[in-house]
């Protein structure tokens, strides 16, 4: 497996508190990593790091060869162009309609008088209704992105993503808005698209029973470090019940999981405002 | 048992605020030395004078129309060359699109100062400067407008919040990217409205600028006005009457048709 991307030794701090304490991982290209952690952890933090949305303090990520925290401009828009992002709230265009949204994958990848007039190239076009028609949204693509259901904008959002034909793909809590059945939909499709086109994709999810049932790797982060690092198999419910030792939310729910299955067992269903969204 | 609705304290400072507020009107009224007599007695020389306004003289008709549409003109004018550039200045002040903070606080402040000086105060300082005419109305009319403006399309695109950026951010997208393709079609219909609703302010700063020696009806009506034509003054007025009322129906219905169209 071909290394991708390469996090070193990354901090991130608010003032004098440590969001990230020294963060170093490899990943791969065609790896389904979950980093799973209480509210709070430094998930969001991480990575949103990989694609300097957030300035880390210090520390290295080398992307395809290239040293990321020093890019800046359009050194840094060109690289940005090769990591997709999907969201918790999906943040598509309301007013723009599906197909639009899609294509705005490309922004990063055209001159800027040709996506001024929206002037996509034919592929482009055809590669965006072939995204829609393989997550299940031909349909609607003429549609107001704002009239769609969240398991509906959050597919619209892999699209986007998948648009610009990224080599890795950040996800941060993509179904966390979600109910557990469109939350499932979602992630067959980022794991299946994903997987097919060898993508090394990063996801933040705060379901345990999620993560053991998507990811070909785990990665528990707790108050800024990284405590596991493995296979799906190796995270038992004792790692679980470790790295949420501590967390605003009950250890016990889900990560020992008697209804593993069912999809319902958010750990951080109670999660603070303040905790969750102060980075976004 | 007595139930209060409001507590005890409540209605006390409501009171003294119904006190304090008299208190403020009398002080202001000896102040001006405000004199009813006077007043009522002078204004028995009304209906005289209303009698002259009431023949109205319809010869300069044609003159104040054409007038009144210079005035449009230079309205018009300002309002589209002062939305561009309270568009621009607008991204770059706004709390989700600014690129550096600083920048941000001086555009906000700069329109804050602007707003707070009258825009009839711009006027005159712009018109001293550079002089009389057209140049000097168009841009003495652009301070107000761009006052007003940047505030407005700071608000809406500030609702648009922070998500839609974000997204084109990590797309790679640049800034003017971000602007036309992430925050434009969600906030277009409010912009939109706040020019349309800026149409009727210009109009009337434009026509005070005439007022102020600026061509436009405003200087005819000051014409009119030394020379005691009431008939002229009468005719001036009333194409203005109807030339404003007839705006304010097309801007309403400006209004209805963005948000409808939403
Ligand atoms: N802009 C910020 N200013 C100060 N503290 C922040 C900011 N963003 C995040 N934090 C703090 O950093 C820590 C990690 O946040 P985050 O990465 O969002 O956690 P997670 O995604 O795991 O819930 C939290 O304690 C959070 O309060
Ligand atoms: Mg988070």
């Amino acid at each position: 497996m071909e290394t991708i991307l390469s996090v070193r030794a990354l901090r991130k701090s608010y003032g004098a508190f440590e969001a990230l304490r020294g963060v170093s991982l490899d990943f791969h290209s065609g790896e389904f990593v979950v980093v799973v952690g209480p509210s709070g952890a430094g998930k969001s933090t991480l990575i949103r790091c990989i694609n300097r949305m957030i300035d880390p303090s210090s520390g290295g990520i080398e992307f395809d060869g290239v040293r990321l925290e020093r890019a800046r401009g359009a050194e840094l828009r060109k690289r940005r162009a090769k990591i997709g992002m999907i969201f918790q709230h999906y943040n598509l265009i309301g007013r723009t309609n599906v197909i639009k949204n899609v294509l705005h994958g490309r922004l990063g990848h055209m001159p800027f008088i040709k996506s001024l007039f929206g002037l996509y190239s034919m592929a482009d076009r055809l590669r965006a209704v072939a995204l829609l028609e393989e997550i299940g949204l031909l349909e609607q693509k003429y549609k107001r992105a704002d009239e769609l259901s969240g398991g509906q904008m959050q597919r619209v959002g892999i699209c986007r993503a998948l648009m610009q034909e990224p080599r890795l793909l950040l996800a941060d809590e993509p179904i966390a808005s979600l109910d557990p059945r469109s939350a499932e939909t979602v992630m067959n499709h980022l794991k299946r698209m994903t997987e097919q086109r060898g993508i090394c994709c990063i996801v933040n999810l705060h379901q345990v029973d999620f993560a053991r049932r998507y990811a070909s790797r785990i990665i528990g982060v707790k108050s800024g470090a990284v405590v596991f690092d493995g296979k799906p198999e190796e995270f038992t419910a004792d790692m679980a019940r470790a790295i949420y030792e501590g967390g605003e939310a009950d250890p016990l729910r889900g990560a020992a999981g008697d209804s593993v299955s069912d999809g319902t067992d958010y750990i951080e269903a109670a999660a603070t405002p303040g905790g969750e969204y102060a980075a976004v | 048992m007595r139930v209060p609705l409001s507590p005890v304290s409540h209605k006390l400072r409501v009171t003294a605020t119904a006190l304090g507020v008299a208190a403020v009107f009398t002080g202001s009224a000896f102040f001006l030395k405000l004199d009813a007599v006077k007043f009522f007695s002078r204004l028995q020389n009304a209906g005289g004078v209303l009698r002259r306004f009431m023949t109205i003289d319809l010869s300069v008709v044609g003159a104040a129309t054409a007038e009144m549409i210079g005035s449009l003109a230079m309205a018009v004018a300002a309002l589209c060359i002062g939305f561009f550039i309270s568009l621009v200045l607008a991204f770059l002040a706004a709390g989700n699109t600014a690129p550096s903070k600083p920048l941000a606080a001086v555009i906000k402040g700069s329109a804050a100062v602007v707003r707070a000086v009258p825009a009839l105060v711009w006027l005159l300082m712009i018109v001293a400067s550079v002089g009389f005419g057209n140049a000097g109305g168009l841009f003495g009319l652009l301070f107000p407008t761009c006052g007003y403006l940047i505030k407005a399309f700071i608000t809406s695109i500030e609702d648009q919040g922070t998500g839609s950026v974000e997204a084109m951010r990590a797309v790679g997208a640049s800034r003017i990217e971000i602007a036309i393709k992430g925050v434009l079609p969600g906030a277009m219909g409010q912009i939109l409205a706040w020019s349309a609703m800026r149409v009727e302010f210009n109009v009337a700063e434009s026509v005070n600028l005439g007022m102020v020696g600026v061509s436009g009806i405003g200087a005819m009506l000051m014409r009119a006005l030394g020379k005691y034509q009431y008939g002229a003054i009468s005719a001036i007025a009333l194409v203005m009457l109807i030339t404003m009322s007839a705006l304010e129906i097309l801007v309403n219905r400006l209004r209805r048709g963005i948000r409808g169209g939403k």
